[in-house]
């Protein structure tokens, strides 16, 4: 549910009074390595940890960026497991046409795109129809099952 | 497609503009500018922001129930494609928008001819109040004294004294148009809250000089009157 960032919490403009002010970068809320998901979708492990208060914790991000967009898959940590899991939402305000969510979601999924659970309950942006099937054109694992366990869509 | 309705200010949202955010709990908002979308991050109130629909139907500013708004409610459940319905929808879309258009119009008329009245009492007081600008109260002065002097000393002396005092009154509320009422209501209203009490006699002789004064005023503005009448009624005598 939250995420802990690299770069500092504050606002740039922090100034001490009577002397030099601090300069700081905005809080950018990017999805990237050590970053906390909130798991979507009904699969056991996944509802155990957001139970614990324990939410899977990102390792690795499959793209040549450092910071994960929605549709990224993504490497994860849950229950001491390592499993892989497809953003399927960002705090952070995306390109055009994808909306913006409240926390970062990710839905778990195995090696072959196939998602562990069996329904998927909060809404996910139509966007990803297009992105998850170029994603599996490429690899020869077929990502679009995650949009037959959606129930809704934005 | 489908035009959405922003959630903040009620405008349409046409595809390719506007945000959306998605909260925790699955609710979806569409916004139709950032105004919107910042003035819901600050968590204001839309029904509290004057500009917004909602603000304006919650305080009856505009038409609220109406028939023709019951064509644009949302529908889940899908229609299945048939021809003729959709080109007498499309064609009956023009006529409802009009009719909407005139019933929402007459809403906001209706509430601008209330402004009007009110508007005029205003002015009418107004005038009333600041007559000397226009009228001295000195003029005729003179010459109603004398006719005063002449007619009530003969009518006045036939009635009893407490008449006498109620019939001054009775001139001076008579004079008195709604307005002037409603603004001496209101004037007594401010008066009873606040406990006058006079310190020095000099402030109560100087209250009663003026009331008098306007007593006086009123009495001349009715006497004008008769003499014209009276000046009227010679003329038609001459002619005949």
């Amino acid at each position: 549910m939250f995420s802990l960032k690299k770069c500092c919490r504050i606002t740039p403009q922090l100034q001490v009074v009577g002397s030099r002010s601090v300069h700081c970068s905005y809080t950018t809320r990017q999805v990237c390595k050590m970053t906390r998901v909130r798991v979507v979708d009904n699969s056991e492990i996944g509802k155990a940890a957001m139970l614990d208060g324990k939410p899977p914790k990102i390792i690795h991000i499959y793209s040549k960026i450092k910071y994960g967009v929605t549709g990224d898959k993504v490497l994860v940590t849950v229950k001491g497991e390592m499993k892989k899991a497809i953003i399927v939402g960002c705090h952070q305000e995306q390109k055009a046409f994808i909306p913006k969510f409240d926390s970062n979601n990710a839905v778990l999924v195995d090696e072959n795109g196939s998602p562990l659970g069996t329904r998927i309950l909060a809404p996910i942006p139509t966007f990803l129809r297009k992105k998850l099937k170029e994603m599996s054109r490429s690899k020869g694992a077929d990502y679009t099952k995650l949009l037959s366990i959606a129930t809704r869509y934005v | 497609m489908r035009i959405d309705r922003c959630y903040f200010c009620s405008f349409p949202v046409y595809p390719g503009h506007g945000t959306t955010f998605v909260r925790n709990d699955c609710k979806i908002f569409k916004f139709c500018t950032s105004k919107c979308r910042k003035n819901f991050q600050h968590k204001r109130n839309p029904r509290k922001a004057r500009w917004t629909k909602s603000f304006r139907k919650l305080n009856g500013k505009e038409l609220t129930s109406d028939a023709t708004f019951e064509f644009e409610r949302r529908r889940n459940i899908p229609i299945k494609y048939n021809r003729e319905k959709w080109s007498t929808v499309v064609s009956n879309l023009e006529t409802i928008a009009s009719i909407r258009h005139k019933r929402e119009s007459k809403v906001v008329l209706d509430r601008l001819k209330v402004d009007k009245k009110v508007k005029l009492a205003q002015a009418k007081f107004l005038v009333r109040k600041h007559i000397a600008v226009i009228k001295s109260p000195a003029a005729g002065l003179k010459l109603a004294k004398k006719v005063t002097k002449k007619d009530t000393e003969e009518e006045m002396d036939e009635v009893e004294p407490k008449k006498q005092a109620e019939l001054r009154t009775n001139a001076e509320t008579l004079l008195d148009d709604e307005d002037d009422v409603i603004v001496r209501q209101h004037k007594a209203k401010k008066s009873s809250k606040k406990n006058v009490q006079f310190e020095d006699d000099d402030e109560e002789e100087e209250v009663s000089a003026q009331a008098g004064e306007k007593r006086k005023i009123l009495e001349n503005m009715d006497v004008d009157e008769d003499s014209d009448n009276r000046e009227d009624e010679e003329e038609e005598s001459d002619d005949e």
